[in-house]
């Protein structure tokens, strides 16, 4: 598997472990952005298994930023530490810094709960509450205590409006979540991570189990919200990154082999490992 | 290279035994079956037919409406009441002491937990429900009673705090553990759904976990409260054989079970209202512990969160 | 419903600047012919100088045709559109350095043989003409006006031969009869291209090529 790799190092570099973080000065807009994330040698242990190695990281604002690598690369554990759902496995140990907008998220000005309604999260297998559509994109403002009808109501249909699956469900909001078809179910997930007013929001594989129809409903949802959010998703699927992302991070083995606009890693990678990955080489 | 062919070897095993062997199977397991059945229906038929001779000589309207069981004497009086308050004041100091205990033991092993502190707390959980009931009767009357005793003097040696204090002890283990059973198959992915929108843990368990585990959790209750009704060898020993409809917590009463022992311990002439009065009692019972398995399905069904 | 509005979006920018392309190069050849006999440089300066612009978009279709084809794998008549317009673009580009080397000519020599500038004129004329209606072809979906703008290039073929093999033009000066028959060249390479460009538009909206009727 590895043979090519070797074979074809004339020209790009594939020795060190690490490269520099270019994506933001891939083009002068992007170098503009104001990042939302930023990890600083960021490391992450599962026991004895060093799971992320010195990850250095920007993601900015009002992006789409793809993450993507072969099965068991941290892919899914980084995204996890952004919200400090990581934390929830006991044998969990971190190293280093991860600074949203300038704060690190492990101190403890900030509390979990409150970085968690900032960051919000989509996951791989839609998991709407066995309640109503309603009560599940009603939730989250709930919680944080807000409880005037007017008031929910308001955010509810936002939410839904937002998530492009109103018109679907604005007449059976009272019905059960679990009455929805997949797709539609992922979308509800998508309004009930929306209706907090998150900053961003972490997606992981949000379609790899959903039909190509609602794969690219979800798609085109993503192009539409990082207008007012910023968003980062991880995803097995390097056309969907391709597709969607402005800039693309190849995280290979727990560490970044490369991150740059998805426009250089996927016509002129700077890594043959990313070339060789992106071209469906190995992996 | 194989020298042997399988699909040869399978045509060669094949007999006519294995069609006979599958359409036989379900009719023996239906047989096996009804034996559970001929049993219920047994039981039943017993019991209403036994209670029907019963209220052939007795008063139907005062078994259901007099306080007064007195089923001695020459002017006997079969006040159902009686027995049915003293069942219910065991049973209610047993459930208002066990349902907190049990959920909150549920909660904690199936929400806060660590792996190895389970592996400790639950194997303890299954000892307590394996002590003979004979054993948690002795214990009631012999350390419990001195015990509530020595707070309250007022305490008679029989009485329903402590058979109901030691009933719930003995049904908490069910309640904790069915429960922990329905909260532990709430999937996993929607505690993180919660938590991933920035609710505590005990937000997450309380607003998604428990009311998506709601059904399993009421069965729990339905089945311990059911079994406190049930209960005999506790009351018998600590409860007291006095039949009253009073609300006392604190001095003798007889529950229903603890009649029926009295009775088919004792000497009943056969033939007479006494005897026929435990077919009544009996079925007092059945209904009583019937009723509470439709309301819990009902209640079940109406808040359920499917999933 | 429809879906992918971003791709959509990209795809038909995309095809807009082909168009722009388009028209810029047919600008340019109006009148190119016309400046050889013109006394002022200035006219023929700048249209060399123009064709720094043309190779610019060239390279942006080049660049956003790789960047739709890495990123959204197109499929059916999508795929057709973006090869397309890669040739369409690469087509027009020579089309432009055509236009520019008759500036060059005239930067070098005056013609004013008015036999020969006549010819030369009408080969600009036909060739334009081609150009105007294979834009159309591609506007109206017309596949058969595609065939008829292919076949019409024999006429400028015609033409070129008979500039470069007659004798009717009377002209001594054998530098300007070369300059002369350069010019009918490029002419007659404009009008290839444009050929190329019906036979690519056939393609995009039949998925054939174009039968040769020779």
């Amino acid at each position: 598997m590895v043979n090519i790799m070797e074979a074809n190092t004339i020209t790009k570099n594939a020795g060190t472990a690490v490269l520099e973080d270019r994506a933001h000065t891939g083009t002068q807009e992007s170098a503009e952005r104001k990042p939302v994330f930023k990890t600083n040698n960021f490391n992450l242990w599962y026991g004895d298994n060093h799971a992320l190695q010195d990850i250095n990281l920007r993601f900015n604002q009002n992006e789409v930023s793809a993450i993507i690598g072969p099965s068991g690369c941290g892919k899914s554990t980084f995204v996890k530490a952004l919200n400090r759902m990581v934390e929830l496995v006991p044998i969990v140990r971190t190293e280093g810094e991860i600074l949203y907008r300038d704060q690190d998220i492990f101190n403890r000005k900030m509390t979990v709960e409150e970085l968690r309604t900032k960051v919000g999260m989509v996951f791989q297998k839609p998991n709407p509450f066995p309640k109503s559509i309603y009560d599940n994109v009603a939730y989250g403002p709930r919680v944080h205590g807000i409880r005037k009808k007017k008031i929910l109501d308001e955010v509810v249909e936002k939410s839904l409006r937002d998530a492009a699956i109103w018109d679907e469900v604005k007449d059976r909001l009272n019905e059960n979540a679990y009455g929805l078809s997949g797709g539609q179910q992922q979308r509800i997930c998508i309004a009930r991570a929306l209706a907090t007013e998150p900053d961003v929001i972490l997606m992981d594989e949000p379609t790899s189990a959903l039909d190509p129809i609602s794969t690219t409903k979800v798609e085109d949802l993503m192009h539409e919200l990082k207008k007012n959010y910023s968003i980062i998703v991880v995803t097995h699927n390097m056309q969907q990154a391709a597709r969607v992302s402005d800039t693309t991070a190849f995280f290979y083995q727990g560490y970044v082999v490369e991150h740059d606009d998805t426009k250089v890693i996927f016509e002129n990678p700077r890594d043959q490992r990313t070339e060789d990955y992106v071209s469906g080489r190995f992996g | 290279m194989s020298n042997y062919n399988i699909q040869e070897m399978i045509q060669k095993n094949k007999s006519n035994k294995g069609a006979v062997v599958e359409k036989s199977i379900p009719v023996i397991l239906f047989l096996i079956t009804s034996v559970s059945i001929l049993a219920t229906i047994g039981i039943l038929y017993t019991l209403i037919s036994q209670s029907l001779e019963f209220f052939s000589r007795e008063s139907f309207m005062t078994f259901i409406t007099s306080a007064n069981w007195s089923p001695y004497g020459a002017e006997p009086e079969f006040g159902i009441w009686a027995l049915v308050m003293g069942t219910m004041k065991v049973v209610a100091i047993a459930t208002v002491f066990a349902v907190p205990v049990g959920l909150g033991a549920a909660i904690y092993l199936s929400e806060y937990a660590t792996e190895r502190v389970r592996k400790i707390i639950k194997p303890i959980l299954e000892v307590l429900a394996g002590i003979p009931t004979v054993v948690y009767g002795f214990f009631a009357i012999n350390f419990v009673t001195p015990v509530l005793q020595s707070i309250w003097p007022e305490i008679s040696l029989y009485n329903a705090i402590s058979a109901g204090l030691v009933v719930g002890i003995m049904i908490i283990p069910m309640i904790a553990s069915l429960s922990e059973d329905a909260m532990s198959s709430v999937p996993n992915s929607m505690r993180e759904g919660s938590l991933g929108m920035g609710a505590t843990r005990l937000e997450t368990t309380f607003k998604i976990v428990l009311p998506a585990a709601v059904s399993g959790i009421i069965a729990s209750i339905v089945l311990a409260v059911s079994r406190a009704i049930g209960e005999t060898m506790i009351v018998s020993i600590a409860a007291g054989s006095t039949p009253n409809a009073s609300l006392d917590i604190t001095s003798s009463l007889q529950t229903m079970t603890g009649f029926i022992v009295q009775i088919t311990s004792g000497d009943a002439a056969y033939g007479s209202s006494l005897y026929f009065s435990l077919f009544a009692v009996g079925m007092t019972l059945f209904v009583m512990t019937f009723t509470m398995n439709i309301i819990s399905q009902w209640i079940t069904k109406r808040y359920r969160e499917e999933y | 419903m429809s879906y992918r509005e971003k791709y959509t979006n990209d795809l038909q920018s995309l095809v807009n600047e082909v168009i722009d392309l388009g028209h810029i190069c047919y600008e340019r050849l109006q009148g190119a012919t016309g400046l050889l006999s013109r006394e002022d440089i200035t006219p023929a300066r700048e249209l060399v100088a123009g064709d720094k612009e043309v190779n610019r978009l060239e390279y942006n279709i080049n660049s956003h045709a790789v960047t739709l084809i890495t990123t959204q794998a197109p499929v059916a008549t999508d795929t057709r559109i973006i090869i397309s317009s890669i040739k369409i673009a690469y087509d027009l580009e020579r089309i432009s350095d055509n236009i520019s080397n008759l500036g060059e000519v005239r930067k070098r020599v005056k013609i004013t043989n008015e036999k020969l500038l006549l010819r030369l004129s009408t080969m600009e004329q036909l060739a334009s003409l081609m150009l105007k209606d294979v834009y159309t072809a591609y506007q109206e979906q017309d596949a058969s006006l595609c065939e008829e703008v292919y076949e019409r290039d024999k006429d400028i073929d015609s033409l070129f031969v008979h500039v470069t093999t007659s004798d009717i033009f009377e002209e001594t000066d054998l530098f300007i009869t070369g300059q002369s028959q350069l010019c009918a060249k490029y002419l007659e390479r404009i009008g290839d291209h444009v050929k190329n460009i019906a036979e690519h538009v056939y393609f995009v909206l039949t998925g054939e090529k174009i039968e040769k009727l020779d």
